[in-house]
């Protein structure tokens, strides 16, 4: 098992802790950010962006490419993390640390894999 | 399915980059090259600021577009002059080292040998020089996602007006946005219509006999969509 217990996953690589108070803070996986390579940019949301779960709601730029990041949930984003935006090589050094946003007011979830399940899944695609 | 190569015949960069990504969203798997040109325009990469990379003033005063594309990287000047290539497929089909020999074939061919230059560059073998630089985009991190891959062929540029735009002034430079690398780049003293065939043959060898067509292929909806995005002042200026 290399991905966190703690979290839930979606096949393009975001994770999601669904919090006690009925918010969903996001960033992306291990894997997203070993695939991507050193980070340069993190274009994040701002507060009150309404995002749509499966569809692109931020993006991010490594030395090899731009990556389009995608909203495991549909509602409207609470906070972003502005140390990421400062920073974003603590996406490489802290993936399950460097969260991105925490989206409340969900009316909507993307359909989400266990760190087992996400295992399996990577496993299939190398 | 066989292969597609895109001929653009438009030079409004806007319109360009609209047909680019409308090609690669409509791509459903297949391989597509697409050849176009953008006539005097700065192309900025995603994440940049356009005060601090380029001289908007002196753009304005020569009638010099200003674009920013999806993809990522350094600001980029085009004429007519430069050929641009993208190279469009699912991500476990794009190789950036596939496409850079392409390009290094199509080059060789015309009698100039070529080299890498950093990751995402080739120069002339003989001085060093860069005469394409590239830049990539993903839709999303899964092995189908599209992908592209495109880049300069500086052919026969004005140089003396690619530094002059290319250089900000002082005192507008941001602390935030991705910055340009510096370069010593130089044209291949090639006509573009050699360059293109040269590639077109290069593509087809490696990847079989291709479709032909025109920007027309596109669905002229989604381009129009593109195109509004893509040349709006949000897009260009905020950041």
């Amino acid at each position: 098992m290399s991905e966190k217990n703690d979290r839930l996953y979606s096949r393009q690589h975001e994770w999601a802790i669904f919090e006690d108070d009925g918010t969903c803070r996001v960033g992306i996986s291990d894997y997203a950010q070993k695939e991507l390579g050193n980070l340069v940019f993190a274009n994040l949301p701002e507060e009150g962006d309404e995002v749509t779960a499966d569809t692109p709601f931020c993006d991010v730029e490594s030395i090899k490419t731009v990556s389009d990041v995608y909203s495991p949930v549909s509602g409207k984003v609470i906070s972003v993390n502005e140390d990421v935006i400062d920073n974003p090589t603590l996406i490489n050094s802290d993936p399950y640390g460097a969260w991105f946003a925490v989206i409340g007011d969900i009316t909507a979830k993307g359909e989400l894999l266990t760190a087992e399940e996400y295992d399996e899944y990577i496993k299939t695609l190398k | 399915m066989k292969p597609l190569i895109v001929t653009g015949s438009s030079t409004d960069p806007y319109y360009n980059l609209a047909i680019e990504e409308t090609l690669l969203r409509s791509s459903e798997g297949r391989r597509i090259l697409y050849l176009w040109q953008n006539d005097r325009t700065v192309v900025i990469g995603r994440h940049q600021d356009a005060a601090s990379e380029c001289n908007l003033t002196a753009m304005e005063e020569d009638g010099i577009r200003l674009a920013r594309r999806l993809s990522g990287g350094g600001a980029v000047y085009h004429d007519m002059g430069n050929m641009n290539f993208t190279f469009i497929a699912p991500r476990s089909l794009l190789s950036t080292d596939e496409d850079f020999e392409i390009i290094s074939e199509a080059v060789g061919r015309l009698g100039i040998k070529t080299c890498r230059t950093g990751n995402n560059d080739l120069g002339i073998a003989e001085t060093g020089a860069k005469f394409s630089g590239s830049a990539f985009y993903q839709s999303g991190p899964d092995n189908d996602s599209p992908c592209y891959h495109h880049g300069t062929v500086i052919c026969l540029c004005d140089i003396e007006k690619m530094v002059k735009y290319l250089t900000p002034s002082a005192e507008k430079l941001s602390k935030h946005g991705v910055k340009s690398v510096r370069a010593r780049v130089a044209n291949i003293g090639k006509g573009i219509d050699e360059v293109r065939n040269a590639v077109i043959s290069v593509f087809e060898e490696r990847f079989g006999e291709a479709q032909r067509a025109g920007e027309e292929i596109c669905d002229m909806k989604a381009v129009e969509e593109a195109y509004a995005r893509l040349s709006s002042h949000d897009w260009l200026f905020s950041i």
